[in-house]
């Protein structure tokens, strides 16, 4: 479905499958954050906004172009993360995730406030889109897509990669082998936060606005559920979901708008309680084993394990 | 001036305190804040609401109902979904996040079908002087509610085997359960006081202000905030730290630069205080860590 | 901890079942998305009526206002043979979520409305941010609108900067500078009968407002009022105790409210039991309505709001709309009422004038002529399309809460019933 959307030339379709492309990036690098190293980002959709916002005040009062705009979102949000990042090394479990929840509702409450700049509610509008053309958005979003997906994914098979995982099974344990656990958490919030505010900025250019729908909890809710759909920690799973759940959550708001978020939050728990290392994690490690023959993985609980 | 700051500081920090108290009971026992409080405060409120007007019945039947329920359904989320992830902290945030939206799906529809443009509770609107000041008689009630919570909770704590088991539990659950307290026991009633509490802060305060599906979170945060300050486990401490809340924001309210009210920026105390308290003693400023504390105050 | 194995394969064979149900699922709901539910859009229909559309929150006061404006506007011109031999049909389309419109649900409405069903007319957006939103459609999808609010003076202005592109904008509403100018004609002659020269100002921290306190700020120090307060307000604050308190302690007189959204019975009760010595008046979308009176409890007496539509003799056309209305939907109407109502005949009049329903033409014929409408009379600055503002044009009708709950107009002086005379709150006699 992805690759061939001259099938069908319909507007609604076509920018459904964009903006898929872009959910799908939203969740790999969230998933390179919180699946790999375990520190579960429920602030996360602050650093979509935040690129989103910043590219959108960029290109409405200097006139900047979408692909420059685009970088320098990512580089706001990525700069923005070491707000997060700094609280992440003195603080275990969930203290993190509770303050990390904490900064999409101070974005909120600063968009409201400020009004005449960030517009509160009523979001920042007249972004110039990407191109003129729907078609040519959706191959630029899918070649976004990819390439982001290539770039972390090598990243993850990395070193880079390794040290992330190490965190996540047990920090003292890598920090008193010599490792410098800080540059590497913060580079995993750097690539995560770039990654999304660039997204969060595309998305603008797709729909000429931006608005706290960015920072909101259902978008969380929606991520969090795509994410433990397609695995934590495998990647791939998280970006593949993303295109299914996607055009599930737009049905969804077709059909019943108030009851969409519940549905998946519905969905969500039911994840947490009966497979919290994600569906996709359970069927992959279930065919490894198979292959192995009793070496066994262990399943357990995402999040990391010295807490 | 300095009088109605007083006073309304401490009408606010009064719903404050019952509301992070009834966070801190469920938050000490299960060693992990229930990001769903908010939404059992909003419950509360609407379930109030709908008996009152879908039902027409008798007001004080309604709040007992709602309490009711609400405490049916915290409980039943315990026994459901909460006790079986306990052991991760990180599914406990994000589950009972979702269980909150959940539930908020459901108001938000009702909201919508209702037909009513703005939801209300009743509340005694007529005021009183005191001291030069006007102060609504809902308001007087939300103080004396308080005190008689907060008394009641400090005898329960102190006094009542009960009370003494969740301090247990609370502070050091290995030995609790050594010595035979049953875990889940405490917990199933942690969680139902807690809902009461919620669902006690929901019908007096949502009547004063018009009701909407998602008044539960800044309340959640605020009562998050206090517990946090004021150090879990202690009665005192969360309610100086309620009220030091209450306070700030007043005074974040009433000021203004030149011309222009800085009201806006009240709304973000609760939330600066809570990641400068988490950034540098998450275990809390005022209260003593779940070990240190051995007397009940 | 290993856990006992009878228990971890229930688990397992309840967990492979879920992850089944959730695959076919996901699947299916893909497939009918892609083959089922978009080619419905394509059918073509072919219908003889004329299509107008109303895009708005529909759920929420203002917008069933708007709904019934329109409603009521159809069934007129249908029963006099429709717009050049053609019935008119309405087509609604609600863009909030939650009861606040949202830009994204206007765009996508917009498009909608314009490309499936190729309506010749929308009324609406309601809502500024979405008419902002939606400016650069228009040029693209040339559908008409003549829209009952969205008052937002940067709308304007961006008509003004080339109104070519943006010809097909109208707005039957005044915009912020228009509320603006009529408020502070109203201020100059209350204050002066009241004795009052201090005055705050809430608002909520919206797109509408802020024209109307960027002029309010320049037109007091030129009138030689003193602008002692201004409260920017969260719409979805719970309690004005800290703005009504430091208000009176600047001493202000009186306060000018401007609210759409937010909950004003918070903010009269708590004016009242302070019992704060300042005279309560503004625009408030919750006090127009008949119903504030009981929700308040009374305690709106004396609160005096800005009606954009009132049963008083505007024009000849009026009070006999004011009365069709009532018997039609059986409540009174609201501002959007009027204005949706006078966007359709206007609309239709322009149509009949030039003998043909394609925006380009419609847009030429609303600039050139002038129109009598139920909430005053029209004409439309060639420039940005703003709606002239003054006496014989459009104004505001003030109009105060008083014992049991009767609404009585008290300004401009000629809507002054005989007999009856400003109040003040009880405390401040």
């Amino acid at each position: 479905m992805p690759l061939v959307p001259a099938i069908s030339e319909n507007p609604s379709y076509l920018i459904l499958l964009t903006v898929a492309n872009i959910y799908a990036v939203f969740t790999v690098s969230f998933d390179i954050l919180s699946g790999y190293t375990g520190y579960v980002n429920m602030g996360y959709t602050f650093l979509i906004a935040v690129g989103g916002y910043s590219a959108a005040l960029l290109n409405i009062h200097c006139h900047v172009s979408p692909f420059l705009d685009i970088i320098v979102g990512g580089i706001v949000s990525a700069v923005t993360s070491m707000l997060l990042a700094l609280p992440s090394l003195r603080l275990k479990g969930p203290y993190f995730a509770i303050l990390s929840f904490i900064y999409p509702l101070i974005f909120e409450k600063i968009t409201k406030i400020f009004y005449p700049i960030f517009r509160g509610e009523d979001g920042l509008a007249g972004i110039t889109s990407l191109t003129e053309s729907l078609v040519t958005n959706y191959y630029l979003t899918l070649f976004f897509a990819v390439t982001s997906t290539f770039l972390i994914t090598m990243c993850s098979n990395s070193y880079i990669g390794t040290i992330f995982k190490a965190i996540r099974e047990d920090e003292t344990a890598c920090e008193a082998s010599g490792v410098n656990i800080t540059l590497y958490k913060f580079t995993a919030f750097t690539i995560s936060a770039f990654f999304a505010g660039a997204a969060g900025a595309t998305y603008g250019h797709i729909f000429t606005l931006v608005s706290l729908d960015l920072v909101s909890l259902s978008l969380l809710v929606t991520l969090l559920t795509t994410w433990i759909v397609g695995g934590i920690g495998t990647l791939i799973g998280p970006a593949a979901a993303a295109y299914v759940m996607y055009m599930l959550d737009e049905q969804l708001r077709r059909i019943m708008p108030e009851m969409r978020t519940s549905i998946f939050c519905l969905v969500l728990i039911f994840l947490i309680l009966l497979e919290p290392q994600g569906v996709f994690n359970r069927i992959f490690s279930d065919f490894k084993k198979y292959l192995r023959q009793g070496i066994n993985k262990e399943g357990g609980h995402f999040g990391r394990k010295d807490t | 001036m300095i009088l109605e700051l007083l006073i309304y500081g401490f009408t606010m920090g009064s719903v404050y305190a019952i509301s992070a108290l009834g966070l801190s009971l469920i938050y000490g026992v299960a060693r992990v804040p229930n990001m769903a409080y908010g939404a059992f405060y909003t419950l509360s409120a609407y379930i109030a609401f709908i008996l009152l007007n879908e039902f027409s019945l008798d007001f004080s039947l309604c709040i007992l109902l709602s309490l009711f329920v609400t405490v049916a359904i915290a409980i039943a989320s315990e026994k459901l979904l909460i006790k079986h992830i306990l052991a991760n902290p990180n599914s406990v945030i994000i589950a009972t996040i979702s269980l909150a939206l959940f539930f908020e799906g459901f108001i938000q529809k009702y909201q919508k079908d209702s037909g009513y443009s703005y939801a209300y509770l009743p509340s005694i609107t007529e005021s009183v002087d005191i001291l030069g000041i006007y102060i609504s008689i809902q308001r007087v009630l939300i103080i004396v509610v308080f005190l008689v919570l907060a008394v009641g909770l400090h005898f329960l704590m102190a006094k009542t085997k009960v009370g003494m088991a969740i301090r247990a539990v609370a502070q050091n659950p290995e030995e609790a359960v050594a010595v035979g307290i049953s875990k889940e026991k405490i917990l199933t009633i942690a969680m139902g006081l807690s809902a009461a509490m919620a669902g006690i802060t929901g019908i007096l305060f949502g009547g004063m202000q018009a009701m909407s599906p998602y008044m539960g979170w800044p309340l959640l945060i605020k009562s998050l905030t206090i517990v946090t300050l004021g150090g879990l486990g202690s009665i005192s401490g969360t309610i100086m730290a309620s009220l030091i809340l209450a306070y700030t924001e007043q005074v974040v309210a009433s000021l203004s630069i030149g011309l222009i009210s800085l009201s806006q920026f009240s709304e973000l105390v609760s939330l600066i205080l809570l990641i400068v308290i988490l950034l540098f003693k998450p275990t809390g400023l005022l209260g003593k860590t779940a070990k240190e504390e051995e007397i009940p105050h | 901890m290993p856990v006992p194995s009878k228990i971890e394969s229930n688990k397992e064979a309840l967990t492979k079942l879920c992850v089944l149900i959730i695959i076919t699922t996901m699947i299916t709901a893909a497939i009918l998305a892609h083959y089922i539910i978009y080619p419905m859009f394509f059918l073509n229909q072919v219908n003889p009526s004329i299509k107008i559309g109303v895009l708005g929150p529909l759920l929420t006061p203002a917008g069933r206002g708007m709904l019934e404006g329109v409603t009521l506007a159809i069934e007129t011109i249908n029963k006099r043979g429709g717009v050049l031999g053609r019935y008119l049909e309405v087509v609604p389309y609600d863009d909030a979520e939650a009861g606040i419109s949202k830009s994204e649900k206007g765009l996508a409405g917009y498009i909608k409305l314009s490309t499936e069903d190729k309506v010749s007319v929308i009324i609406g957006p309601y809502s500024s941010h979405v008419a902002l939103a939606l400016l650069d459609l228009l040029p693209k999808y040339k559908t008409l609108i003549v829209t009952s609010g969205a008052i937002a003076d940067e709308i304007d202005k961006k008509i003004a900067e080339n109104p070519t592109k943006y010809k097909y904008f109208f707005r039957t509403h005044m915009n912020a500078t228009g509320e603006a100018i009529i408020l502070w004609d109203y201020l100059t002659d209350i204050c002066k009968s009241l004795n009052i020269t201090k005055i705050a100002i809430f608002y909520e921290n919206l797109a509408w407002t802020q024209g109307i306190i960027e002029y309010s700020k320049s037109k007091a120090q030129e009138l030689g009022f003193n602008l002692v307060f201004l409260a920017p307000i969260d719409p979805t604050t719970k309690s004005y105790i800290s703005e009504l308190r430091t208000a009176k302690d600047k001493g202000a007189q009186l306060i000018y409210t401007l609210f759409s959204l937010a909950d004003t019975t918070v903010l009269i009760k708590e004016w009242y039991e302070q019992k704060i010595p300042a005279f309560i008046t503004g625009g408030d979308m919750m006090a127009e309505d008949p119903t504030f009176w009981n929700t308040t409890a009374g305690k709106a007496y004396s609160y005096t709001i800005v009606h954009w539509g009132f049963r008083a003799p505007i024009t000849n056309k009026t009070e006999e709309f004011y009365d069709d209305y009532l018997e039609r939907f059986g409540h009174t109407p609201n501002f959007q009422s009027y204005l949706a109502y006078d966007a359709v005949m206007i609309w239709a009049q322009a149509a009949e004038t030039t003998g043909k329903l394609d925006s380009d033409n419609v847009a030429d014929t609303l600039l050139e002529n002038i129109y009598e409408g139920v909430a005053g009379r029209y004409k439309f600055s060639t420039t940005s399309h703003s709606v002239y503002v003054g006496k014989n044009w459009k104004t505001g009708i003030y109009v105060q809460w008083q014992d049991n709950g009767e609404q009585v107009p008290i300004w401009p002086s000629e809507f002054l019933p005989p007999g009856k005379s400003i109040v003040l709150p009880p405390w401040m006699r």
